[in-house]
């Protein structure tokens, strides 16, 4: 099963793809997103979005905003950001 | 009847006017394929806030958030009119204007009062010649748009609602179809009308629905005002463009007749001259 993580700002789109895992600054900390996630919501703070593709870690620095989980979605509702 | 040296002249500004109106037919193309690039890039942001709204509101009630519900009578109503702070773009301005002033009188007899918001220096400039309701606040010389002046109007349109200033602020902006067609619309930014929820997933979310909802509310008007501007941004230079390719092809037909008058005008200084010197020669 995979996880497709989209990350978007009003500006642009940052990433789109699918990816193995993913971490996510929490209003109330930082959470994992593995596939299969029952379905989430929650607020971000500014801080950095980090996922794993094939074994490497990438991330992406966000200031703020929401996240939307689902079984095989991560969409992150970025105020700001961009790819570190 | 023109002298010839009139006419050499009059060609001569016609075509340098030309130059200028072409040059700003390009600028304007290659802006507005800036615009609609920016345009394109909020789409995915903007479906995804509308769902997670939807999504949100549609578990709590209507009145978890003061921007949600809406006033039973609307007394007060704020019209916030995007305009550009150029000319030279057609009837662009026009249009906005004239929709703004339509919806205003159909909506004047159940209100008690009207603000108009302007937001680009055209329509700020029309409504404090003409006052039709005061003006609060107004925005212009925002250049190329950015979230932050977006966010610095929506918050003030927020406060106004909250303050109970106003009973419903409509936003009045060209939509952009595309660049040879802006049409002047308007909808409503306040209250928020979440749309239904398509699907009815239970979200597990942190903070509270009700919490999340009053963070997640101010970021879609601040979005919505983002997204009017930058529709706006993309039909001013559609406008413009259609403004200074018709503008450019009026030139060259007057270029065509002038030239046309001065051929004329040599021809007939030349037959005059023949006329003379043959003239001349009979007498000898």
């Amino acid at each position: 099963m995979s996880l497709q993580l989209s990350i978007v700002t009003p500006e642009r789109t940052l990433v789109e793809l699918v990816v193995d895992s993913v971490l996510a600054p929490g209003a109330e900390g930082e959470f994992g997103v593995l596939p299969a996630h029952e379905p989430y919501l929650t607020v971000l703070q500014a801080g950095e979005v980090r996922y794993e593709v094939g074994g490497q870690s990438q991330r992406v620095r966000i200031g703020g905003g929401f996240a939307e989980v689902t079984q095989e979605r991560v969409t992150v509702l970025a105020t700001s950001g961009e790819p570190t | 009847m023109a002298t010839l040296r009139d006419i050499r002249t009059r060609i001569g500004s016609v075509k340098k006017t030309q130059k200028i109106t072409s040059a700003m037919k390009m600028v304007s193309t290659a802006k507005l394929a800036r615009a609609t690039h920016a345009m394109r890039a909020a789409r995915p942001y903007a479906e995804k806030i509308r769902e997670v709204l939807a999504a949100v509101a549609s578990g709590v009630e209507t009145d978890a958030h003061p921007l949600l519900s809406a006033r039973g009578k609307v007394r007060r109503l704020d019209v916030v009119l995007f305009t550009s702070d150029r000319g030279l773009c057609g009837a662009y301005n026009a249009n906005l204007i004239k929709h703004a002033q339509r919806l205003i009188a159909a909506r004047r007899p159940e209100l008690e009062s009207v603000a108009i918001v302007p937001v680009g220096r055209k329509g700020g400039d029309y409504f404090r010649r003409h006052s039709q309701g005061q003006i609060p606040r107004a925005w212009s010389g925002l250049g190329t748009v950015t979230p932050a002046p977006a966010s610095e109007i929506a918050k003030y349109l927020m406060q106004r609602y909250l303050d109970g200033e106003t009973d419903e602020v409509v936003l009045v902006y060209s939509k952009f179809k595309s660049a040879l067609t802006q049409t002047p619309g308007d909808e409503v930014l306040i209250p928020v009308t979440p749309e239904s929820a398509a699907q009815t997933l239970s979200y597990e979310t942190e903070p509270s629905p009700e919490q999340l909802l009053g963070i997640l509310v101010p970021r879609a008007v601040e979005f919505a005002v983002f997204r009017a501007l930058l529709e706006n941004q993309a039909g001013e230079h559609g406008a413009r463009m259609t403004a200074m390719e018709s503008a450019t092809s009026n030139t060259e037909e007057l270029v065509r007749t002038l030239t046309l008058d001065y051929n004329k005008a040599r021809q007939s200084a030349i037959t005059a001259e023949l006329v003379e010197i043959v003239g001349g020669a009979e007498v000898l």
